[in-house]
């Protein structure tokens, strides 16, 4: 389903992914690992399309399309969903007027009706509840106001209503306490299927306890260092990334 | 040396004799015009751009060299325009002149001075010219010196019609006209009116007076709307006086213009005046459109509130000055006045200065001004979601102008402007950037 071949990229100048190669197949789960600053979430907004992130060499296939050449919003459209570590407010844009829009860009895009706000408040009612998401919080400003964990859930929410074939999520745990992670995690977890994709992109393990991934790569200085299944990111919870850099003879 | 604005000046102060040497003429308003015609030969166009803090921003010398003829006839088309509010009673005005009403008001009267019943065209005679100062302002005594009719709006003591009112301006092509609207709202009258500048001609130039006198506990509506005058000049003066007690909300909705300046001038003369202001200006490539706000608390205990905010496209320059005047003596006053701009493009231009002049200390006031652009990491993020790059500057625009529209409240003004403000910024937004 993802392709990425020898992805090179950088961001204000500087390069922050120095040969990226990354096969993700259709209902597999990938977590990518990595100390800050390694460049993970660098590599889940390349996939996203972010402006100002210059990919300088590589491919990426996603479908057999090349998707660097598709502007951010066809991305979406085509089924790859960002889930952002740092949700984006928009004051005095509900939420649900603005699920409503991306859901019906994506359903334009794949020749369906569009649905009428009593419609998609019908299947809003039903999404809210996957993530154990209060209702009426669809009904104020996006993210506006929202804790760390209502962000975190509305990002899963926009996730199960897009319904994405690849959903690339850049540290989903981060700010979440114990319960909200549970919700987060099975949440995700319900939404696993044969079709779709997902790329867990964390620098802890915790996530991976909930949400099993079948490969777990470790991204250091722009590179993968290391590839393994889960218990490597039971290493990595017990030993930290010092190892691997060492071992990789990267300096972190 | 004989400069185009000393032909165009001459070329006004000739039809002011003309108008004044009108034997029918009544003698309070000969008089009136008489004074406004001398004080506008003093006073000449305000062309200076050296200490000329006015019109800092605003440059009239295209409007002083420029040769559109005085207008002294009617034109003939009457403009079509969307109503505002059902039922409402529509007065047009092409070139100043005053189109006969067709429907009477309740409990007062809308239509030309000159057709006004005695009892009510005395009051006017007594207000006329006494709220709009002309003492240093060229265009208010311009618009004094050559007013030919009247628009009057008259609410009886008391009185709530429930009937919106809707003034209709127009100007001929090449003509300049200087359309004059009094608004009186007597001691805890009720009235709701919109004024729509619309169709101006090419190369015409509307020099627009409205003055609003709200009496003790009057409530006054009051909605501008200025269509775009893409190739036309116009300048509107607002003078508003409240009594103790009353309120006024005020909102003005500009689309567009080569050269468009709207003066709007409110005075709090007693305790308990309310008045709250608002504006959108939405401006598109060529357009240069200026608000000057001046709120003078000239009583304690008074609340003025102002929020305007603006777009600018690219290629278009949008001027914002608030000033609130606190003398000493005017304690217990509140105030609050904000502006924001959103730029959409790097050539476009925006200046804003908010001002509070205030010289007494029991006072709350705030103000901020704001200029800024859409925000790229909204942008990016609605994007991601699927929403094309228009579609989702088209949102994060909508909330943007929502606040100042939200405070319109739930009326036919509000909707009237929610309407009008998204087929602009639908046009603005599509394919900028």
């Amino acid at each position: 389903m993802l392709e990425v071949r020898s992805l090179h990229a950088t961001v204000n100048g500087a390069e922050i992914l120095r040969g990226i190669d990354l096969s993700v197949a259709a209902g597999e789960t990938h977590a990518i690992m990595g100390p800050n600053g390694s460049g993970k979430s660098t590599l889940a907004y390349v996939l996203a399309g972010r402006p100002g992130y210059e990919v300088l060499g590589g491919t990426v296939t996603f479908d057999g399309q090349d998707l660097l050449a598709m502007p951010v919003e066809e991305r979406a459209r085509a089924g790859v969903f960002l889930s952002f570590q740092h949700p984006i407010e928009i004051p005095g844009v509900r939420t649900d007027h603005f699920l409503r829009a991306g859901y019906n860009e994506r359903r334009k895009a794949d020749g369906e009706a569009e649905l009428d706000v009593l419609q998609f408040d019908r299947l809003l009612k039903q999404k809210v509840k996957v993530v154990e998401m209060d209702y009426r919080q669809t009904k104020r400003s996006v993210n506006e106001g929202f804790s760390g964990g209502e962000r975190k859930r509305s990002e899963i929410l926009q996730m199960s209503i897009l319904e994405p074939r690849l959903a690339v999520l850049d540290e989903v745990d981060s700010g979440l306490d114990v319960d909200a992670l549970r919700d987060v995690a099975d949440a995700i977890n319900s939404l696993r299927s044969p079709e779709r994709s997902l790329v867990l992109v964390t620098h802890y393990e915790r996530i991976l306890n909930h949400v099993v991934p079948d490969k777990v790569h470790v991204l250091m200085d722009g590179r993968f260092v290391a590839e393994g299944g889960k218990e490597l990111a039971l290493d990595i919870a017990s030993r930290g990334y010092d190892w691997i850099a060492e071992r990789a003879g990267v300096s972190t | 040396m004989v400069t185009a604005s000393d032909t165009q000046e001459a070329r006004y102060l000739a039809l002011a004799d003309r108008i004044g040497a009108d034997p029918g003429a009544l003698p309070w308003l000969a008089a009136l015009r008489s004074e406004a015609a001398a004080r506008f030969r003093v006073l000449g166009f305000p062309i200076a751009r050296r200490g000329n803090e006015f019109w800092k921003y605003t440059d009239i010398g295209p409007i002083a060299r420029a040769t559109p003829e005085p207008a002294t006839t009617p034109g003939s088309e009457a403009p079509l325009v969307t109503p505002i509010a059902d039922g409402e009673v529509r007065v047009s005005v092409v070139d100043g002149f005053v189109a006969p009403v067709p429907r009477a008001l309740d409990d007062g009267y809308v239509g030309s001075l000159q057709a006004a019943p005695s009892d009510v065209a005395e009051v006017a005679a007594a207000r006329l010219g006494s709220i709009a100062s002309f003492e240093r302002e060229a265009f208010a005594a311009l618009n004094t010196a050559l007013m030919q009719d009247v628009t009057l709006i008259y609410v009886r003591r008391g009185a709530s019609p429930g009937t919106h009112v809707h003034v209709v301006l127009a100007s001929s092509p090449h003509t300049a006209s200087q359309p004059r609207v009094l608004i009186i709202a007597e001691e805890g009258a009720d009235a709701s009116i919109a004024l729509t500048w619309a169709d101006a001609g090419a190369g015409s130039f509307s020099n627009a007076v409205v003055e609003v006198a709200a009496a003790a506990g009057a409530s006054v509506r009051l909605l501008r709307i200025a269509h775009p005058a893409r190739v036309a000049h116009s300048v509107a003066t607002t003078a508003v006086a409240q009594q103790r007690g009353s309120s006024v909300e005020l909102f003005s909705l500009d689309l567009g213009g080569e050269l468009v300046r709207h003066n709007l001038d409110v005075s709090l003369s007693e305790p308990d005046a309310a008045c709250s202001l608002g504006g959108l200006y939405l401006t598109a490539r060529g357009d240069h459109v200026d608000n000057h706000v001046l709120v003078a608390h000239r009583s304690g205990q008074a609340t003025s509130n102002a929020l305007y905010k603006g777009v600018a496209a690219g290629g278009s320059r949008a001027v914002f000055t608030g000033q609130v005047h606190v003398p000493q003596d005017s304690q217990r006053t509140e105030t609050h006045l904000v502006n924001k701009n959103v730029l959409l493009a790097p050539d476009a231009e925006v200046n804003s200065q908010p001002m509070l002049e205030i010289y007494a200390d029991d006072v709350i006031a705030t103000h901020g001004s704001a200029v800024g652009q859409i925000d790229a990491a909204a942008l990016f993020y609605m994007r991601s979601r699927g929403l094309d790059a228009d579609a989702a500057r088209m949102l994060l625009l909508q909330a943007f102008v929502d606040e100042p529209i939200a405070a319109i409240g739930d009326t036919a003004h509000g909707a009237a402007v929610a309407r009008l403000a998204a087929v602009a910024l639908r046009e603005r937004t599509t394919g900028e950037g």
